[in-house]
C-alpha cells in the first residue's frame, strides 16, 4: 500500500509541512523515497505506545489520532520531538488533492490562540501575501506580549482576531490560504 | 513531633512537604483551589480541604481559609512551602495566633529581613557587605563627591524606580552630570518624582546564595553556597551546588558572615542569604529569604541534610544536629526547573492536558514533579511544573547526568523547558562554568534543531498506525470465523 504523510514538527516555531510518500510492502518492508527500510513497530502495553526498530535503530514512539487520519506523534530517542502527522493512502490523498482544488478552502490552515488572552495588535489585512514567520497577531497574556506567526507563506483569508479582544485558547484568529 | 501537618501550597513543593511527613510519620493535609481537585498534591495528601476558586488571591493567598482548614483538619502545624504565603509574616502571626506552630521563621525575623531597607541595614550592622551606595534624595554637589567614594562604574537609580526608568551606567567621572541630568527628568516624567540615588555597578556577577539552618537555641549553620546565575528576567532555571566560582577559602568567609548576621536576629528555621559575587571574588548581600527555596535539593544532594525534615524538627523545639565542621559538602549537583513554557516561542506558557509522561530514573536522579499523565496544567499557577536534580562525583560527571536524565525525560501534551536545558547542558560556556548573571540575556539563545532522522521516524511509525487499521478494516469482515489469523496478516504490524 502506497502512503502519503504530510508532516509538522510541533516544536518548530513555525512549521513548514514536509510530505513523504511511502510504501508498506508484502514482505513487511517500508519504502521511502527509494530507500528501503526494515519497520519493526510494535504495540507495548498501553494502547497508544509503540516501540520502533527502523532498521535496528530503537525509537520509543507514541501515536495518538487525534481525527480521522490525523496523528499525533512523539518519537523519543535521546530526547524527543513531537508531530502533527496526516496519512492517506494514495486514493484518498489524490481525492483530496482534487476536492481542496475544487472547493478551494481544503489548504486553508488556522492560526488559533495558544493561551487565553487579549488581542493588541493586528498586524496584516485580509487579502495581504505574508511569509512564514511573519507576524500576524500580538496577543497578550499572562503579562506579555506574544507574537503569533504565520506557520507557512500564504495569503490571510480571513481575519477574526479585533485589537481589544479577549479570546480563549484554541480561537481562531486568522485564516491563511 | 506534630501529629499533623497542613502544607500551605500546591504542586510539586506540597508534594515534597507531604513526603517528609509521611518519612516522619506525621499526616499530611492538602489544600486546593477549584482548579486542582485533581492535582497530585490532593491525590498525595491524606487529607485534602477545599480553600476556594482558581485565583490565588482567593484561595491560596487567603490566610483565614487556610487556617480555617487547619482547624476543621485537626492539624497542628502548618507549613507554608515557597511563594504564596510563605514570605508574609501577617499569615505567620496568625498560624501562631490560633494556636498551631509555623514552621518557618519567628514573624519578626521575617518582617526584618523581609523588607530590603531593614534587611540591608540589620545585616550591614552585622558586619555583611552589601553594595556600595547611597541614600536617596542627595543633590547634585553632594552626589558628586559620593560617586568619587564609590568609585566607577556605578549606576544611577531612581527611587520611584522600575523597569530600568531613570537607570544609567555612569563609567567614568566626567559623564556623571550629563547621566544625572537625563536620569532626573526621565524619573520625573516616568515616575513624576525626580529622586535618585547611586550604587555600585557590579560588572557581570554571579548569582551565589547561602542556605543556612538554625534553631531556637540560637544555633546557627550553613550548608554552603548555591550558584544561580543562570536566570532569565531574574527567574531562576538553573542551580548547582557547589560553585565554580567557590573555593573553601570563599564558602567559609561567605558562610561565615552569612551565619553571623543570621544569629544578629535570632533567625531559625531555614533561611538563604543571596549575594552578587563579582569576577574579582567580592561578594555583597542582595536579600534574604527567609523561607524554604525552590532550589533546596541541590543543598540535600551534597550535604545530606533533609531540609524540609530539619525544619519540622526545628519548629518542634529541638536542637540542631549538626555542628558547623559536621557540614562537608560531597560531590555536585544541578537542578534543571522544569516549566510548562515554549522555550522555541520566547518561553511562552503552554497550559493544557499531559499526555504522555515518563520521567527519569536510574542512578542519582531526583525528580521533584507536581504533574501526572493525564493531568491539566492551567494557567492560573507559576508554570514550573517539576525539578530535575542530579547528583554525580563531581560537575563533569552531574552535567553528563543531567544530559542523560533530559534525555529520558519525555512529557507530551504541552511544550515545556526541557530542549532549552537540553541546549544549555551542551553549551561550552557552562560546561566551563563560566557564566554569569548576564549569561541567558547577552550570549545565549535558544534554537529549533532539525531532527530529520526523528521525523522519518514519526512518519513510518504513523504509516504503519494507519496501515494495521487499514489491514484489519478490510480483513475483518471477511475473516469472521477465523480472526484469529487474521490479525497476523498486517505486514510489519504486531499487536
Amino acid at each position: 500500500m502506497k502512503y502519503i504523510a504530510t508532516i509538522t514538527p510541533t516544536g518548530a516555531p513555525f512549521g513548514a509541512g514536509r510530505t513523504y510518500e511511502l510504501e508498506v510492502d508484502e514482505a513487511g518492508l517500508t519504502h521511502v523515497g527509494g530507500q528501503t527500510f526494515n519497520a519493526d513497530l510494535q504495540a507495548i502495553g498501553s494502547l497508544d505506545l509503540y516501540s520502533l526498530l527502523l532498521d535496528h535503530k530503537s525509537y520509543e514512539v507514541h501515536v495518538q489520532e487525534t481525527e480521522r487520519n490525523g496523528y499525533r506523534v512523539m518519537v523519543s530517542r535521546q530526547g524527543y520531538e513531537g508531530y502533527e502527522v496526516r496519512v492517506l493512502d494514495e486514493r484518498a490523498y489524490r481525492a483530496s488533492q482534487v476536492s481542496g482544488a475544487m472547493a478551494g478552502g481544503a489548504g486553508d490552515s488556522a492560526i488559533k490562540a495558544p493561551i487565553p488572552g487579549l488581542v493588541v495588535k493586528v498586524l496584516i489585512a485580509e487579502g495581504d501575501e505574508v511569509a512564514a514567520g511573519q507576524t500576524l497577531v500580538i496577543l497578550e497574556a499572562m503579562k506579555m506580549e506574544n507574537e503569533l506567526r504565520a506557520p507557512r507563506p500564504g495569503v490571510i483569508a480571513t481575519i477574526k482576531a479585533k485589537p481589544g479582544n479577549s479570546v480563549n485558547q484554541g480561537d481562531v484568529l486568522v485564516t491563511l490560504h | 513531633m506534630f501529629k499533623k501537618v497542613l502544607v500551605a501550597n500546591r504542586g510539586e513543593i506540597a508534594v515534597r512537604i507531604l513526603r517528609a511527613c509521611e518519612e516522619r510519620g506525621v499526616a499530611g493535609v492538602a489544600v486546593y483551589s477549584d482548579a486542582d481537585r485533581n492535582a497530585l498534591h490532593v491525590r498525595y495528601a491524606a487529607e485534602a480541604y477545599h480553600i476556594g476558586p482558581a485565583p490565588s488571591a482567593e484561595s491560596y493567598l487567603r490566610i483565614d481559609k487556610i487556617i480555617d482548614a487547619a482547624k476543621k483538619a485537626g492539624a497542628d502545624a502548618i507549613h507554608p512551602g515557597y511563594g504564596f504565603l510563605a514570605e508574609n509574616d501577617d499569615f505567620a502571626q496568625a498560624v501562631i495566633d490560633a494556636g498551631l506552630t509555623f514552621i518557618g521563621p519567628s514573624p519578626e525575623s521575617m518582617r526584618l529581613m523581609g523588607d530590603k531597607i531593614s534587611a540591608r541595614n540589620t545585616v550591614m550592622a552585622a558586619g555583611v557587605p552589601v553594595v556600595p551606595g547611597t541614600a536617596a534624595g542627595l543633590r547634585d554637589e553632594e552626589i558628586q563627591t559620593e560617586a568619587a567614594a564609590i568609585g566607577f562604574p556605578l549606576l544611577i537609580k531612581a527611587s520611584a524606580g522600575g523597569g530600568g526608568k531613570g537607570m544609567r551606567v555612569v563609567r567614568a567621572a566626567e559623564e556623571l552630570e550629563p547621566s544625572l541630568g537625563a536620569a532626573r527628568r526621565e524619573a520625573k516624567s516616568a515616575f513624576g518624582d525626580d529622586t535618585v540615588y547611586l550604587e555600585k555597578l557590579i560588572e557581570r556577577p554571579r548569582h551565589i546564595e547561602i542556605q543556612l539552618l538554625g534553631d531556637m537555641h540560637g544555633n546557627v549553620i550553613h550548608l554552603g553556597e548555591r550558584e544561580c546565575s543562570i536566570q532569565r528576567r531574574h527567574q531562576k532555571l538553573i542551580e548547582e551546588a557547589p560553585s565554580v566560582a567557590v573555593n573553601a577559602d570563599l564558602r567559609a568567609k561567605m558562610g561565615e558572615v552569612a551565619v553571623r548576621a543570621a544569629k544578629a536576629v535570632g533567625y531559625y528555621s531555614a533561611g538563604t542569604m543571596e549575594f552578587l559575587l563579582d569576577q574579582s571574588g567580592n561578594f555583597y548581600f542582595l536579600e534574604m529569604n527567609t523561607r524554604l527555596q525552590v532550589e533546596h535539593p541541590v543543598t540535600e544532594l551534597v550535604t545530606g541534610v533533609d531540609i524540609v525534615k530539619e525544619m519540622m524538627s526545628i519548629a518542634d523545639g529541638r536542637r540542631l544536629r549538626w555542628k558547623q565542621e559536621d557540614i562537608t559538602p560531597k560531590g555536585w549537583a544541578i537542578e534543571c526547573r522544569i516549566t510548562a513554557e515554549d522555550p522555541i516561542n520566547n518561553f511562552m506558557p503552554s497550559g493544557g492536558v499531559i499526555t504522555t509522561l515518563q520521567e527519569p530514573t536510574g542512578p542519582g536522579v531526583r525528580v521533584e514533579s507536581g504533574i501526572y499523565e493525564g493531568f491539566e496544567v492551567s494557567l492560573y499557577y507559576d508554570p514550573m511544573i517539576a525539578k530535575l536534580i542530579v547528583w554525580g562525583e563531581n560537575r563533569a560527571e552531574a552535567l553528563l547526568r543531567m544530559r542523560r536524565a533530559l534525555n529520558e525525560y519525555r512529557i507530551g501534551g504541552i511544550k515545556t523547558s526541557i530542549p532549552f536545558h537540553q541546549q544549555i547542558m551542551n553549551s561550552t560556556q557552562f560546561m566551563w562554568g563560566t557564566f554569569d548573571t548576564n549569561f541567558l540575556q547577552d550570549r545565549f539563545s535558544v534554537t529549533f534543531i532539525e531532527r530529520p532522522e526523528m521525523e522519518l521516524s514519526a512518519a513510518i511509525a504513523a504509516a504503519l498506525v494507519a496501515h494495521g487499521k487499514g489491514q484489519r478494516a478490510t480483513v475483518l469482515p471477511a475473516a469472521a470465523g477465523q480472526a484469529g489469523s487474521a490479525w497476523k496478516r498486517g505486514a510489519g504490524w504486531k499487536r
